[in-house]
């Protein structure tokens, strides 16, 4: 099998994150903050641990600015339905997922806010200035992906928070196919809340996302439960990270991504990058030869972009091209990726597009023998 | 020595603070109250020597800290 879907989920995953699984089942598994005992206590070292970890990688002030969440969606929803109210407008780009166009989208059908979405270019300063046009004096919140999960085109979320916080508009960044990849920090690019998922370029496992923010009082808690804190008043936390994580949180998961975190500074963010991103120039060399694929994301340079390539073989459904591939034991995915306004952008919204996003543990043989599957086509 | 048990508001809190601490060097330990847990819920504190009080409360401050309670 050769997997080149690590824009869903990065699989395999390094060992260290095997190892902090066999961790979590023989050491680890007191409830976090909720005991006095020493096993309770140790797990709440090592969730604390994972939250330094994050502080350091995306330059936030301190640990509690770290929110544990399901997935990437959780912490997009959180931020989007905790924080706009009746009457404020939002501003999210055209290659927005899913997680960020459906909870904004149906805001605005409840009739609670409205928003604009701002057309993106391959020119940053046109991006830029595309969002600025769209402010409104109640414009509260601007929205952009950091890296699009289907043209794999990264934003200059640096400029465009400073754009932001120059009108007092608040920015929030769904890094879900760049967290752990590309390097962010947050208060050099004025994020006020940055979403990640804890299972693709950051190595851990499903079902932990993260949301780092140091707005969190700003958010009103879609959830509210038992936090270990304040037990005596049935009013929620008012601090962080109490406040927006109520309920035992996912030990298992956290100490895998606390491990995953561990593999990409031990090897290097930069390293892992410029692995990834001679495989994605390669399968672009490749195909680009072949005058039957139309491929959509433009060439991956450095920094302007994902180890992601999109194509399509000329008259074959991308659903149906990822079956064939299948079958020869490659692992990509077709259709629309959730993200419906960036295939409307690439013109791919009828048939969908076939997707190969490369993964720290791929290689270029894969790639090559990819390359010439798709060359019989 | 007598010593005082800086109660905080969280596991998270607490264990920032001594992190904190630890780099300014104020020697201290992280321990709950049974007292507190019932009081707060959360009962997690910082134990630290009369001695080094008043500057652990001044550190803890200036760096937004909030402190439940001060108890032996």
């Amino acid at each position: 099998m050769i997997y080149f879907d690590n824009g869903a989920t990065s699989f395999p995953k390094p060992a260290m994150v095997k190892n902090a699984a066999d961790e979590y089942f023989y050491k680890y598994g007191g409830n976090p903050g909720r005991g006095g005992y020493s096993l309770s206590v140790k797990t709440a070292e090592k969730i604390f641990e994972v939250r330094t970890k994050l502080k350091n990688m995306f330059k936030t002030a301190n640990e509690e600015n770290i929110i544990f969440t399901y997935n990437c969606t959780d912490s997009c929803n959180m931020v989007i339905n905790g924080y706009l109210k009746k009457g404020d407008h939002a501003v999210i780009s055209d290659m927005e997922h899913n997680a960020v166009a459906r909870p904004v989208y149906r805001l605005a059908k409840e009739g609670i806010i409205t928003y604009d979405v701002a057309e993106t270019f391959e020119n940053e300063n046109l991006t830029v200035e595309s969002i600025k046009t769209k402010i409104r004096p109640n414009t509260k919140l601007v929205i952009t992906t950091h890296a699009s999960n289907v043209l794999g085109k990264v934003l200059p979320i640096e400029k465009i928070g400073k754009a932001c916080h120059d009108n007092d508009i608040l920015y929030m960044v769904d890094a879900a196919q760049s967290g752990g990849l590309l390097p962010i920090d947050m208060k050099k690019c004025c994020i006020d809340f940055l979403c990640l998922a804890g299972h693709k370029s950051l190595l851990g496992t499903t079902g932990v996302g993260v949301l780092i923010t140091d707005k969190g009082e700003l958010l009103k808690p879609a959830r509210v439960g038992g936090t270990g804190s304040m037990s005596f008043s049935l009013d929620y936390p008012d601090f962080t990270p109490d406040r927006l994580e109520c309920g035992t949180v996912n030990t298992l998961g956290i100490m895998c991504l606390g491990a995953g975190l561990d593999y990409i500074n031990k090897v290097g963010m930069n390293r892992i990058y410029e692995h990834e991103m001679k495989l994605a120039q390669n399968l672009y060399d490749i195909i680009s030869r072949n005058k039957n694929i139309i491929i959509y994301s433009e060439y991956p340079n450095l920094g302007e972009a994902m180890p992601m390539i999109t194509f399509n073989v000329k008259g074959i459904y991308s659903e149906e091209l990822c079956a064939k591939l299948g079958e020869k034991g490659f692992c990509l995915r077709g259709g629309l990726h959730c993200s419906p306004l960036a295939h409307k952008k690439a013109g791919t919204s009828d048939y969908g597009a076939v997707r190969a996003v490369f993964g720290c543990f791929n290689n270029n043989d894969e790639v090559l023998k990819l390359g010439k599957l798709l060359e019989k086509n | 020595m007598k010593t005082k048990l800086i109660i905080l508001k969280s596991i998270t809190h607490a264990m920032r603070g001594q992190n904190l601490l630890n780099n300014n060097n104020i020697k201290n330990s992280m321990e709950r109250n049974v007292y507190a847990v019932a009081k707060y819920g959360c009962g997690y504190g910082l134990r630290v020597s009369m001695n080094d009080l008043n500057r652990a409360l001044s550190i803890l401050s200036q760096n937004g800290f909030k402190i439940t309670e001060i108890t032996d």
